[in-house]
């Protein structure tokens, strides 16, 4: 027979008539899942939703002003992680505030002094079939006179399900003589908190 | 009665009359239903880490060597803090690391209009604990006009005696910069990882 304690389930018998071994084990097999589902959260708060990713899609070859989407499909680690391999979105997060490292290291076909390279990371948020609701980027740039550049861009952001996340790339280099020849991205992402 | 060896939950054993057993059955579910809630209230009660983010808008930002103070950010709208770590009050622009552990700490800058000749501005994550061992972190932002900025920290607090604080200023290097910047906007975040 089932009763319900004050906060849960739990099986017990009424009388001594009830055979109570049959209780004390579906009691023991209850206890046994509740205990588990706390060492569980226990576990999910230990390890932080993370992760990171090697985008294929770089930016060689990329022409100048243009956005590119970046991929997932190098997958390097994930823990408790909502990309999908091969898609362009966090989709379906765990809920929270999320600190994103955008990192691009790169080689150019020159010298790049007195010119530069940015490289925006730009976010669509909003429901991935209902258009984009808002763009924010967040940029990084840099120039060095032996052909080059290492970016990054450090970034916050409250990731929840309605906010699926798109990111793309806006590759703009100020001297149209440069070409990028070689390029490595790189995202990484660690939960912070969880949504207040 | 018997007692578990850790939760120290009483059960009934062999010495116990048979006729009380399911009485003592309901004790045990009992018993083991509020030491579950109890457990599953810590870890809801730690899910949420101290954290907090504040975020700047629009405004101009003096840039002086002579004077880096004039550089702070502004701050105006909070929007995480779990654990009262922003503080606007007069003037102060500053998180506070108000617990033993680690921190991880961090800022991003979108400016605008730099237009140095040469060199250019740091960004400026600074963290104050009183003592000589003060760090600071930055990004350097070469040349060019609309960009953002962004540097992170892992900050060890391992003394409350004074408090320790982290904020932002701008300051340049370079020659030709201007004396006053746009900011179009900035976000400042701090938030405890581990304890010590």
């Amino acid at each position: 027979m089932s009763r319900l304690t004050p906060n849960r389930l739990y099986p017990y018998p009424d009388s001594p008539e009830e055979r109570g071994g049959l209780h004390v084990q579906k009691l023991a097999d209850i206890v046994d899942q509740d205990l588990r589902d706390v060492y569980d959260s226990y576990l999910n708060l230990a390890a932080r939703p993370s992760g990171s990713f090697r985008p294929t899609a770089n930016i060689t070859g990329v022409p100048n002003g243009v956005f590119f989407p970046i991929d997932t499909n190098t997958t390097e680690y994930t823990r408790n992680g909502f990309v999908r391999p091969g898609s362009a979105l966090f989709k379906e997060p765990l809920w929270g505030w999320y600190m994103i490292d955008y990192h691009v290291a790169m080689l150019t076909s020159g010298t790049i002094n007195a010119a530069s390279i940015r490289e925006s990371l730009a976010r669509y948020m909003g429901p991935t079939t209902g258009g984009l609701v808002q763009l924010n980027q967040f940029e990084c740039i840099d120039n060095q006179s032996d052909g080059t550049a290492y970016l990054h861009s450090t970034f916050v952001v409250q990731l929840t399900v309605e906010n699926d996340m798109i990111y793309q790339v806006f590759h703009q280099n100020t001297s149209s003589t440069i070409t990028v020849v070689a390029a490595d991205t790189h995202v990484e992402y660690t939960r912070l908190c969880p949504m207040l | 009665m018997g007692t578990t060896a850790t939760q120290k939950l009483t059960f009934p054993d062999t010495t116990d009359d048979p006729r009380l057993h399911w009485q003592f059955l309901k004790t045990l579910a009992l018993q083991v239903d509020s030491r579950a809630q109890t457990h599953a209230n810590l870890v809801a009660a730690g899910v949420i880490p101290k954290f907090a983010m504040v975020t700047a808008t629009n405004q101009t930002l003096q840039v002086l060597p002579a004077d880096p103070a004039l550089g702070y950010i502004t701050f105006n709208t909070v929007v995480a803090d779990t654990a009262g770590l922003a503080d606007f009050t007069q003037n102060r622009q500053i998180l506070t690391l108000n617990d033993l552990g680690y921190w991880l700490v961090g800022i991003n800058a979108a400016i605008q209009g730099l237009g140095c000749t040469n060199g250019g501005v740091f960004n400026r994550l600074n963290v104050d604990n009183g003592l000589p061992s003060q760090f600071t972190a930055f990004s350097h932002d070469p040349l060019l006009g609309h960009l953002g900025i962004s540097c992170t920290g892992l900050v060890r607090v391992n003394d409350l005696s004074f408090p320790v604080t982290v904020y932002n200023d701008f300051v340049s290097n370079g020659t030709g910069c201007p004396a006053s910047l746009p900011l179009i906007g900035a976000m400042m975040w701090a938030c405890k990882m581990r304890d010590l």
